[in-house]
């Protein structure tokens, strides 16, 4: 017996031997064979079909009044695309190029720390942060980058005290956060991050001979003790909570993740990104000697995602970040702050990075461009354009039109479209294009392949795995998610 | 040619294969849109020729070998997806546009695609 139905637009993409993930506006998903999939597509689906009432009721079809579904469907699309209405709410300052570490995969290049011609001023400061505040987002964070950014403290400081002059007018939610390697953290420095309430954002890449590995003083030697040390005293004086870490995944450390996972459970950390390695300066530099292939990082990031699941299952809590910011666009309707991959691309709307001589770039890579002679991605400077000539001027607008994945060739059709997004400066980087050509490229690689991993452990559907994804996604511990169900039980 | 009657048909020229396509089945959209996924290791070049779509890929590059048995029995299959891709926007692309505008710019929805139930 047939029902009549309304077709409602979604994508698709072969999952398993006879099987399609289909995927709609509203990033509902579905898993489904192929013969329905024609029949549905068709016009013809049964109304006895096993899958046409989760079609229905995810709006892959209407029945009734379509304008009802579609009223539906938009505004879980308008809820995904939250992070518009915001505008440039992350504003990166590089306060110096300057670094008294010389890690083998520095993006930035940085310099060796007497190069002080590379330091922001504090004029410059404090002109990127009025800039900072021209933004219409309620929500202002302003983050240190470097380099080393304690190496220029007269700027951070003078950056710190003027959002907060600012924010007195302003009223805006301010957040600071410093991305700082800790080595050359001072007692001082630390009462002032504690007293401005400046978040910690530094870098572990695991265990001893793993972090020493690649990430080395200027002159010379490992920085993992000092680093341990400095984390002590960061955690007494700001909290532990005010602290985080991040990872780089090089051929170091590819196929010994579980150690660098253990090295973070017993620094006391809740969890990781695992974090690809990115081509841009000395990375890109180097990577004959650190690089590996984007199969090699997606079998290791499956094997590393088991372990950190089991690893939850034995009581610890501990999230892999990467995985609970796609879990939460697939499984919920919430947009999500992740300025590296969103569509349209947060280069520019979600984030931007001021230089230390007041030139404005839409990411760190377009910055990194720069350095290297091309300046394709200039915005303007503080001192000498406005905030419409920066924030509306052409650099954005193309970026802008050119980045978002529903009009890309080969995006628009992709199954993973609504969870996915683009980096028009790797683009450029890579093939001369904003617009480049993505599939098969070493961004769209690793997305989509952490995104199959993550689907199949949806279709495989065991309670237990997805009671600890769940964890992540609302960051409460299994054990007191559990408690909640146990208590929901008893009261039916 | 490799005749499979119900099929792509392909043939091997050095580094070169032409796979041969039924342009009463196969529509050109949906040959572009597979062959374009190639495009970041392969030259692809698209002609017809008598009711077929010839399509000839060849590796761009030194190191990059000549397309597999395997990819192109991935080519064909993506191109069905493709076309099945087509038939779906046909029934659907408009609403997703309609869905987008309501979504970023609220339109008098009931306006845009009536006030019905399907079922009256």
């Amino acid at each position: 017996m047939t029902e009549a139905y309304t077709l409602l637009p979604f994508q698709f993409g072969r999952f398993a031997c006879d099987e399609y993930l289909a995927v709609n506006e509203s990033g509902e998903y579905l898993f489904i064979d192929r013969i329905s999939l024609e029949k549905l597509i068709h016009g013809d689906l049964p109304r006895e079909n096993p899958h046409f009432d989760d079609l229905r009721s995810k709006q892959f079809i209407a029945t009734g009044n379509l304008a009802l579904a579609i009223d539906m469907i938009a505004t879980r699309y308008r809820t995904r695309k939250r992070f518009l209405s915001e505008f440039t709410s992350l504003h990166m300052l590089v306060v110096t190029l300057r670094c008294n570490q010389d890690c083998t995969y520095c993006q930035v290049s940085a310099e060796n720390d007497e190069a002080e011609q590379f330091d922001m001023t504090p004029a410059s400061a404090e002109k990127s942060v009025e800039m900072a505040f021209r933004s219409p987002s309620p929500n202002i964070k302003i983050e240190f980058q470097g380099g080393e950014p304690t190496l220029n403290w007269p700027a951070l400081t003078s950056a710190v005290l003027k959002a907060e002059e600012l924010n007195r007018t302003a009223g805006k939610n301010l957040d600071f956060v410093i991305c700082t390697n800790l080595t050359n953290m001072t007692r001082d420095m630390l009462e002032f991050f504690r007293d401005h309430k400046v978040g910690i954002s530094t870098s572990l890449d695991g265990p001893p001979h793993l972090h020493d590995e690649c990430r080395v003083l200027r002159k010379g030697g490992g920085t993992y003790e000092t680093f341990c040390k400095r984390l002590q005293e960061v955690r007494a004086v700001c909290g532990p909570e005010n602290v985080s870490a991040l990872m780089t995944t090089t051929s170091a450390n590819i196929d010994s993740l579980p150690e660098v996972v253990d090295e973070y459970v017993r620094q006391g950390f809740n969890g990781i990104f695992i974090r690809s390695l990115n081509p841009y300066g000395l990375a890109s530099e180097n990577a004959e000697d650190l690089g590996y292939s984007m199969e090699h990082f997606a079998k290791s990031y499956e094997k590393i995602l088991d372990y950190i699941i089991d690893l939850n299952l034995q009581g610890t809590y501990f999230a892999e970040f990467f995985a609970t910011i796609l879990l939460s666009r697939i499984l919920t309707p919430f947009s999500t702050g992740f300025v590296d991959l969103q569509s349209p691309a947060g280069a520019g709307i979600s984030g931007v990075i001021y230089d230390f001589n007041g030139d404005v770039y839409p990411a760190d890579e377009a910055r990194m461009l720069a350095r290297m002679g091309d300046q394709r991605f200039l915005m303007g400077n503080v001192f000498t354009d406005s905030y419409e000539k920066i924030f509306g001027g052409s650099v954005l607008q193309e970026i802008v039109a050119k980045s978002c994945v529903e009009t890309m060739p080969g995006c628009a059709s992709c199954v993973y479209r609504a969870y996915c997004g683009s980096d028009p400066i790797r683009n450029y980087l890579e093939t001369g294009d904003i617009v480049g050509r993505r599939s098969g490229s070493g961004f769209c690689s690793k997305n989509k392949s952490v995104m199959e991993i993550l689907f199949r452990k949806i279709k495989e559907n065991d309670n237990r795995v997805m009671d600890v994804l769940w964890s992540w996604i609302t960051g409460r511990r299994l054990a007191c998610q559990l408690k909640v169900e146990e208590r929901c039980c008893e009261n039916h | 040619m490799e005749d499979v009657r119900n099929g792509p048909s392909k043939k091997r020229e050095g580094d070169e294969i032409t796979v041969s396509f039924d342009s009463t089945i196969y529509e050109k959209e949906s040959l572009l849109a597979a062959a374009y996924t190639l495009t970041g290791s392969y030259t692809v070049s698209i002609c017809e020729n008598e009711g077929k779509y010839l399509v000839t890929i060849r590796p761009s590059f030194d190191g990059v070998s000549p397309l597999s048995d395997e990819k192109i029995g991935h080519l064909i299959n993506d191109t069905l997806d493709e076309q099945l891709r087509l038939h779906l926007e046909r029934r659907s692309g408009q609403l997703r546009d309609i869905i987008v505008q309501h979504a970023f710019s609220p339109i008098n929805i009931y306006e845009a695609v009536g006030n019905k139930d399907i079922r009256q």
